[in-house]
């Protein structure tokens, strides 16, 4: 019974770390809560079932489509709304209202254009998963906790080596004295948001496949995150991933004593805990 | 201000004064025309359900050319969103403060308990074609219902359980919302009176879509039967993870595992899955008719059949109401606690003493992701 509990909080652990990841980045760059962040996700789970399941394209090439797709959407939310109001110097919290005001936006718009019953990317057929140490697993779930975990260490690598990814972390740190030394920082602000919703991409279509698709699934999808982000460290992208794995176990585990009910409970209470005790999270840094 | 700019506002404000009182000498008395509010969620992801119930109503209109008594009838819809409550009571004070509305017709349980009490206090008359929560059977005099209660629905399947399926030991998976809660709270009662055990009742938080965890808890109890307490999306997702959990599991559902979602998220996991409906005998002339005239009217396949067909009745017996006693609300009141065996698509219609519509209920079986009726 523990192993299948503890594949169970892997796999809820999982599907919050691939929306938490591409959060996480856009803030640690930008600065600002993208709440829309998770409708990215929802809206990314329906292109693929636009390429896959209505266009009929090839499985492996609708999937390359739906990142790319996803990396350039985050790249255009941010061109025509978010850099316009960066320019009119609007605060971070008009930013905030302002990804809350999208994120409601892209839903209805989800709505409007796919309609409001369950859709599913019928790809993987539903069949009994796998055994593994007394636990069952499916393929798919799989897949999901090894990309989660891929995940970690590319951006641990992407943000610590590469040349954006380090032009990322001067302008995180400070974007004045990254701008004199010539980083542009709107520059690093499309490259988080390409990359982070690129992630989001990648997070769409492992959801999408495992849970089915609703326009709202996007709201849910980033309170969970978000969580996770929070207690793993808000700006640290392993932080929020560490993060999003202990609610996962948490969640899982916890209910396993109490009633299901308090699944929410459980996880806004570990919220509450982290941002009284270490609200820098997990692994952020003190200022 | 100069002696023009003077001029010219009183001329306006006197224009206005005019035509004010211009609009109310000419403008009909509220009396001739037959209002019926419709309180319904028009948009949001239960759009279906609303969008089925308003059709139903429609048609129903449709089919007396709008006029009744000789008097127009005028149909006026609100939105409530996704059931909410808050909205529907906004709406519900608008239908009556502004509109003068005297009966209405609202979708949903929350919403229609939460529009009760304004319904009472204002005398208006409440039919819902669209809502099962047990509590509305208390929500007063004005306040009634031609859907099936979760009380019916859950007394029924209890006693079905043993007597029929004869499963002595079950789990049961229900949302923690007052559908689930209430269905359960009725279920368990008639099951465990007939002789039969619970062994393990989890709920769950509406919306979620992750129940591995409630479901390894269930595995280990190792029941005869699950009983899914649900919505559509959800319950294709409970019966998906069962498949992938391999729990050994006959998986009996609520009346909303009779909808298009279930099959649509469960796929193959759902097959045989065995559940509890409104008896609505699609192969019924009447309902092929109505299907079919839903589909001339708006060019599509009626989202939730069941919904269309109660929209329909409930709109066809606040007319013959409204055509028997006038516009009155207390006329209407005792003709719809006066109905008995009233033939309706939904199905055979009795209002009892709470307002309650007494139909009856008919288990099927989704086979090859149709629905059809369960044969012991």
């Amino acid at each position: 019974m523990f192993s299948q509990l503890f594949i169970n909080g892997l796999i809820a652990g999982a599907i919050y770390a691939l929306v938490a990841s591409g959060f996480s980045l856009i803030y640690s760059t930008c600065k600002f809560i993208h709440f829309a962040h998770g409708a990215v996700v929802a809206v990314t789970a329906y292109i693929l079932y636009l390429f896959f399941s209505l266009l009929g394209l090839n499985f492996w090439l609708a999937v390359i489509l739906t990142i790319i797709f996803a990396g350039f959407f985050g790249w255009l939310i941010n061109k025509i709304l978010y850099k316009k109001l960066r320019k009119r110097k609007a605060s971070n919290v008009i930013l905030l209202i302002a990804s809350v005001g999208l994120l409601i936006l892209l839903e209805s718009l989800i709505l409007l254009f796919f309609g409001a019953d369950v859709k599913t990317i019928g790809f993987i057929k539903i069949a009994k998963g796998l055994e593994f140490l007394g636990a069952i697993i499916t393929p798919l779930q799989i897949v999901i906790i090894i990309s989660s975990f891929v995940l970690l260490f590319l951006l641990f690598f992407f943000t610590k080596k590469s040349k954006i990814g380090k032009a990322m972390r001067a302008v995180a740190d400070n974007r004045d004295v990254a701008e004199i030394v010539g980083i542009s920082a709107e520059k690093m602000f499309s490259w988080s948001f390409i990359i982070g919703s690129a992630i989001a991409g990648i997070a769409g279509i492992l959801v999408g496949l495992e849970q089915n698709l609703e326009p709202t699934m996007g709201t849910n999808l980033i309170i969970k995150g978000f969580t996770g982000a929070i207690i793993g460290g808000i700006g640290s992208v392993p932080g929020a991933i560490l993060g999003s794995f202990l609610l996962g176990f948490s969640e899982n585990f916890g209910i396993w004593f109490l009633p299901s009910g308090y699944k929410d409970a459980i996880a806004f209470i570990i919220l509450f805990v982290f941002l009284l005790a270490r609200p820098q999270g997990i692994l952020g840094r003190k200022k | 201000m100069t002696k023009t700019a003077k001029t010219i506002l009183w001329v306006v404000i006197i224009v206005i004064v005019i035509g004010a009182i211009w609009y109310g000498l000419t403008r009909k008395p509220a009396e001739e025309v037959i209002k019926i509010g419709v309180i319904t969620p028009l948009s949001s992801d239960m759009v279906n359900w609303g969008e089925s119930m308003k059709g139903g109503i429609e048609i129903a209109v449709d089919e007396r050319n709008s006029i009744i008594n000789g008097k127009p009838i005028q149909l006026i819809f609100e939105d409530n969103k996704a059931c909410d409550s808050k909205e529907t009571v906004t709406a519900m004070r608008k239908l009556i403060d502004i509109d003068k509305v005297k009966v209405t017709l609202v979708g949903c349980s929350g919403a229609t308990m939460s529009a009760a009490p304004i319904a009472e206090e204002n005398q208006v008359i409440l039919l819902t074609p669209m809502a099962s929560a047990g509590q509305i059977s208390q929500a007063g005099d004005f306040v009634f219902r031609t859907s099936i209660s979760d009380t019916a629905m859950g007394k029924f399947l209890g006693k079905y359980l043993i007597e029929k399926l004869n499963f002595k030991k079950i789990a049961v998976l229900y949302a923690n919302n007052d559908y689930g809660v209430g269905f359960f709270n009725n279920l368990k009662p008639s099951f465990e009176n007939s002789g039969g055990e619970i062994l393990q009742a989890e709920e769950y938080i509406f919306g979620a879509t992750d129940f591995r965890t409630n479901l390894t808890k269930i595995k280990a109890k190792s029941p005869e039967a699950l009983v899914v307490i649900s919505y559509g999306q959800e319950g294709g997702l409970i019966a998906k993870q069962i498949k992938e959990l391999d729990i050994d599991v006959q998986i009996i559902g609520g009346d909303n595992f009779g909808t298009q979602e279930v099959v649509e998220a469960g796929g193959e996991a759902v097959e045989g899955a065995i559940f509890t409906t409104p008896a609505l005998d699609e192969t019924k002339p009447e309902v092929i008719e109505l299907k079919e005239k839903f589909q001339n009217k708006y060019g599509k396949e009626p989202p939730v059949l069941i919904s269309v067909a109660d929209g329909y009745d409930a709109a066809n017996l606040l007319l013959d109401a409204i055509e028997e006693k006038g516009y009155n609300p207390f006329g209407i009141k005792d003709y719809l606690y006066s109905i008995k065996d009233y033939p309706g698509i939904s199905g055979v219609i009795t209002i009892d003493e709470n307002g309650d519509a007494v139909k009856p209920v008919s288990i099927q079986t989704i086979k090859n992701g149709q629905f059809v009726p369960y044969e012991e």
